[in-house]
Parts: C-alpha cells; sequence; structure tokens
C-alpha cells in the first residue's frame, strides 16, 4: 500500500508537468479515435449494404456511361425485380469549397430502390411532381440554412452551367453508410434533358443501374446474367453485389488506407514520445530518492513496477480524457466537417474504444522502459550521488 | 560488549579518477563488537563515507573481505545485498533525503513495505519508532512541514523501525543547528544504551564525536586511536 501510495502521490508530485502530458497524450487519442472512425466510416458501407441490390457499371471505368438502352433489357433478366438508374450531378453551391455530394436518379424507381430514404409523404410527392425539384439530407440542410421551398442557385463542374432547384423535401436516412444525409438528389430526367442541349454526347447516359433481386433468388446468378447479356457490346458491364461494390471503392483507395494505418502508427509514436519525456524528466529529478529506497532495501524490480505504474497511470488518464473528448468531437466532426461530405453519422464503437485504450497501455509500457532500464542498472551509490 | 557486529579483513578501497588510481580505504582491518556506539572522525576526503557504505553494503571493496551480521558481504549480488541490508542496517543520512511526498508516518513505514507485517502492525511499528524519536504528534505532516531537527528525528525513526541489527549515521547533525544536533546525538546514544543498538556513526565534528563510546580516525584511508 505504501509503494501503491507513492506511486500515486508521485504521479500527482508535478500538477502542470502532468497536466500537459495528460493533455498531449489525450489530443493524440483524440485524433486517433478520429482517425479510426473515419476508418470505420469507410467500411460501414461494405457492412451495411444491402443484399437484394445489385450495381452494374460500365466494364472499363465507373467514370464511363452506359446507354440508357440498358434499362429495358436488364428488366427481362430472370431473377430481376427492378431496375434503377442514376449519374453523379456534377454542381456545387457559390463555390469549390461548398461543393458536396449529388446525384442525379430516376425517381421512379428511387424510393423502391432505397427504402432508406425517410421522407415524409406530402414532401415525396411534391417532389416527384415537380422535376426541377431535390431532395436534401437533413445534414446539408444544416450546412447551407436550407429548407422546403427554398430555390437553391448551383453552378455545374461536369453537369455545365447554372442551376436552379427547389428543395421539395428534406430527408433523414435509416442507414446513413449508404444514403448519407448530406447528399442531394435531383430528377435524371431533369439533368439529361439540359444535357441535351449542353453536353449532346453526353445525354441519355447512365452512371450506373442498380437492379433489386426478387426475393429467393440468388444475387450471384443474376449477376453473371446480366454481364453475360451485354458481353461483346461496345460498353460491356461489370456487375457486382452492392457489398462488393462499395469494398471495391475501398479497396481501391488502398495507398490512402496504408497511409492513414501509417499515420495511426506515427501517433502512437508520438504519444510514446510524449510520456517518454515527461517520465524520464520526473526520474532524473527523483534519482536520489531511488537510491535513497535502494539503500532501504527495495530492488530494482520495486523501482521498476513504481515507473511502470505510473506510467500507465498517466497514459491511461490521457486515453480517458482522450476519450471524452473524442464523443463530443465525433458529434462535431460529423455535422461540421462530414456533413455535407459522402459521410455519415461517426459512431464510436466499442472497438475504438478499445483500440484507444490498448494504445494507450502499449504507449504507457514502451515509455516506461528507458527509465525503468536506467533505474535496475543504477547502483545504489550513483543514485545516492545523483545532484538533480 | 558482544561479538562481532562488523569484521573487516584487509579491505582495500581504490577509484580511478582522471586516469589516476586513488586509494580511498588502504588495507584497514578492525571489528566492532555488537552494543558499540563508534564514532569514526575525519577532515573531508579521508573515506569515512566510503568507509560506511562499505559496512552498509552500498559500495563494494577492492580487495578484503566484508562481514557484517555473520554475512560476507563482498561475495553478495546487489540484489541479496539489498534483500541483506533491509534486514539489517538502518541508515542515517546527512541530508535526512526523506520522500517529500510521503508523511513522516508514510517515510518511516517504507521500509517496512518489504516485509510481511499487516497493515495493523506495520502501524504500530511506525507509531512506537516516531514517539520513541518524539515527534508522535507529527505523523501525519510532510517533511516540507518538519524543521531540520525534526525531519532527522523522523530519518533516525525511519532507521530503526525495522529493528535492524545495526545503524549507520553519515554525518548526521551535519546540517543540523546545535540544539537539533544535540537532541539527535541525544536520540542516538538512548539507542545504543537502552536498546542495544550497534551504531556506527561518521562525523568530523569532535562534539558529537565525544557522545560515542569509541572514537576512531580515519586519515588517508587508515584507521588510527586517537591521541
Amino acid at each position: 500500500m505504501t509503494l501503491l501510495r507513492l506511486m500515486l502521490r508521485n504521479t500527482i508530485r508535478r500538477p502542470v508537468r502532468l497536466a500537459l502530458t495528460i493533455g498531449g497524450l489525450a489530443m493524440v487519442v483524440l485524433a486517433f479515435g478520429l482517425l479510426r472512425l473515419t476508418l470505420e466510416e469507410w467500411h460501414s458501407g461494405v457492412k451495411a449494404a444491402a443484399n437484394n441490390r445489385l450495381i452494374t457499371v460500365h466494364a472499363m471505368s465507373d467514370s464511363l456511361q452506359l446507354p440508357l438502352a440498358y434499362k429495358e433489357r436488364m428488366a427481362v433478366i430472370p431473377g430481376i425485380q427492378l431496375v434503377h438508374y442514376g449519374n453523379v450531378f456534377g454542381v456545387e453551391y457559390r463555390d469549390a469549397k461548398e461543393s458536396f455530394a449529388a446525384f442525379a436518379e430516376h425517381m421512379g424507381t428511387f424510393f423502391e430502390t432505397y427504402p432508406e430514404v425517410i421522407l415524409n409523404e406530402a414532401d415525396r410527392l411534391a417532389f416527384l411532381k415537380d422535376r426541377g425539384g431535390c431532395l436534401i439530407g437533413w445534414k446539408l440542410a444544416a450546412r447551407f440554412g436550407w429548407k422546403v421551398g427554398d430555390v437553391i442557385p448551383l453552378k455545374g463542374t461536369t453537369h455545365t452551367g447554372n442551376w436552379e432547384l427547389v428543395v421539395r423535401g428534406i430527408f433523414h436516412s435509416s442507414n446513413p453508410a449508404i444514403m448519407g444525409e448530406g447528399e442531394l438528389y435531383a430528377h435524371w430526367q431533369f439533368a439529361n434533358e439540359r444535357l441535351k442541349t449542353t453536353a449532346p454526347d453526353r445525354a441519355d447516359g447512365v452512371g450506373w443501374y442498380v437492379a433489386t433481386t426478387a426475393p429467393g433468388v440468388n444475387p450471384r446468378s443474376v449477376v453473371a446474367a446480366i454481364d453475360a447479356t451485354f458481353a461483346n457490346s461496345f460498353a460491356e458491364t461489370r456487375t457486382e453485389r452492392e457489398q462488393a461494390y462499395i469494398a471495391g471503392w475501398v479497396a481501391r483507395s488502398g495507398a490512402l488506407l496504408d497511409a492513414l494505418n501509417w499515420l495511426s502508427g506515427v501517433m502512437n509514436g508520438i504519444a510514446a514520445l510524449v510520456l517518454v519525456n515527461a517520465l524520464a524528466m520526473a526520474v532524473r529529478e527523483r534519482t536520489r530518492e531511488y537510491g535513497v529506497m535502494k539503500t532501504l532495501g527495495f530492488r530494482p524490480r520495486h523501482l521498476v513496477a513504481l515507473v511502470m505504474g505510473e506510467s500507465l497511470l498517466v497514459a491511461l488518464a490521457g486515453a480517458l480524457v482522450g476519450l471524452g473528448l473524442l464523443y463530443p468531437a465525433a458529434g462535431l466532426y460529423a455535422v461540421t466537417v462530414a456533413g455535407g461530405k459522402t459521410v455519415g453519422a461517426y459512431e464510436i464503437t466499442a472497438e475504438t474504444i478499445w483500440l484507444c485504450l490498448g494504445m494507450m497501455v502499449l504507449v504507457g509500457l514502451l515509455a516506461a522502459l528507458w527509465p525503468a532500464v536506467r533505474l535496475s542498472r543504477m547502483t545504489t551509490l550513483e543514485g545516492l550521488r545523483h545532484r538533480g | 560488549m558482544g561479538d562481532p557486529v562488523v569484521s573487516l579483513h584487509n579491505v582495500t578501497k581504490t577509484y580511478i579518477r582522471g586516469g589516476t588510481e586513488v586509494s580511498v580505504i588502504r588495507d584497514l582491518s578492525f571489528v566492532i563488537p555488537a552494543g558499540t556506539f563508534l564514532a569514526i572522525m575525519g577532515p573531508s576526503g579521508s573515506g569515512k563515507s566510503t568507509l560506511l557504505n562499505v559496512m552498509a553494503g552500498i559500495d563494494r571493496p577492492t580487495s578484503g573481505s566484508v562481514v557484517v551480521a555473520g554475512t560476507r558481504l563482498d561475495q553478495l549480488s546487489e540484489g541479496e545485498m539489498a534483500r541483506w541490508r533491509a534486514r539489517h542496517i538502518g541508515y542515517v543520512f546527512q541530508t535526512y533525503n526523506l520522500i517529500p511526498v510521503l508523511t513522516a508516518a508514510e517515510n518511516v513505514e517504507l521500509p517496512l513495505a518489504l516485509t510481511h507485517l499487516t497493515r495493523r502492525e506495520r502501524a504500530e511499528h511506525v507509531k512506537t519508532a516516531l514517539r520513541l524519536v518524539g515527534l508522535g504528534d507529527r505523523m501525519d505532516h510532510y517533511p516540507r512541514q518538519l524543521s531540520g531537527g525534526q525531519e532527522q528525528r523522523v530519518g533516525v525513526a525511519r532507521a530503526i523501525v525495522s529493528d535492524p541489527t545495526m545503524i549507520l549515521a553519515d554525518e548526521p547533525t551535519g546540517n543540523l543547528d546545535r540544539e537539533s544536533a544535540d537532541d539527535i546525538l541525544t536520540l542516538l546514544a538512548r539507542l545504543n544504551r537502552e536498546l542495544g543498538k550497534t551504531i556506527v556513526m561518521v562525523t568530523h565534528d569532535p562534539r558529537a564525536a565525544e557522545r560515542a563510546q569509541m572514537i576512531r580516525h580515519l586519515e588517508k584511508g587508515l584507521l588510527e586511536m586517537p591521541p
């Protein structure tokens, strides 16, 4: 008990240094936590994908268009219940910094294909009736202060020219990982009509088809059937289940994922250095006291336990403060940073919490290693003669 | 006087300083009988503290044998030496060396953390030791709340709390005013007289040395009887 008391008192001996160290570690945990949340968010789409939705894109590249005529040919493939299609709607608000994900979708099949969209019936009907209208997620509405009935002036990027869309509904999503609440949806027909005059070569093009399979049908067989239908045509297709399609996107960002994982490692290093510095200073200041303890009969393992305990205590305090900050920060991040983008709600999972705690335990042990080795090698006399 | 507690035989201690070999203790042989209060005097650099450290197992002789409390110290490992020290040696430092974040009672309790005593037994030992040095009413004070004399008395209580075979005191009054120094010397004399503790005290103060039963002078690493 005396040793435990001594460890606790040593830990709080320099309150300012302790607060700065814990603060530094908390910032690292916060950054690490947000990074993990970003990675989890990327992967959440894979987990949340619907089993009965198949995505069909151009076999050569996602950015190439497929003919609109494929819709009828896909609809007759056995096992397909519904065929939906859409395009990226390349627009931004006032400038590039105020861009967001926007899509032009065929509204005749949109709500049936994406039951995730939560919208009241009046707004749904108003949107379906108005081809110049749009639906926006509540986060996008919050980001720019838009409300139902507002006319939004938009500048085209891939869809050149100026656009004015009327907000006909603000939706929520039952599955933000798939149907983001920071997105805008417009009528494909409306966007396509403008393309016929501004960029006729791109008119009647479809960025992707979404085929919903009938209940009881094995989606794998339908996947093969779709691609076989368009084999050897001028625009061959690549069809995947929604889950595989999103996983492919994530995998194609492999370099970025690797970089983020490396960044996690760097953060561990930074945290360890912050703690090593504080701990080394503390141990150096107390070297004489450790010499006295050795004179009293304490062995190296007692001193190592004191230092290890102190290091772990500070590291865990940093982890707890960091995790405490992560909750409001994740909420804030989801609304302000990711609100208008394709990123959905940020949820702190048990895995993230355990990873943060695990990381700090590792940091605590690593940070104590050098001071502990120094102490165990120090002779009693060296300790007593130390001038701090 | 009882059987020898300390027995040094041809002990030499040399250091290498700036490439030159410096002899601090030269071929020293003597015994200290149990129950003795011995003062070792000598000028600075005469090797007094080194001799004390060799007897405490804090420093090792370059050659010769050191037997304290029946154990040959020069053959023990660091770990064995620490265990032996916890059992047999109570050490009083010139600069008190109390742990500033622990109270007087907790400082005194520190050596007992190495024993198998229960919490209650430890508390009893601490209370007894602090009462013995006259600080029964200062148990919960931190070192910064005590005077130099009181701090040294806590140091003495810490040295005796585990009932060691021998108390070694390195200039215990060196940092104290005359009155506090007298108090500490009286206390050490009492521990020797009433509890039969063997005490070896290093000092360069003749008035302090007078309180011991036996005085030895160390000059240039050689032990001499006083004139």
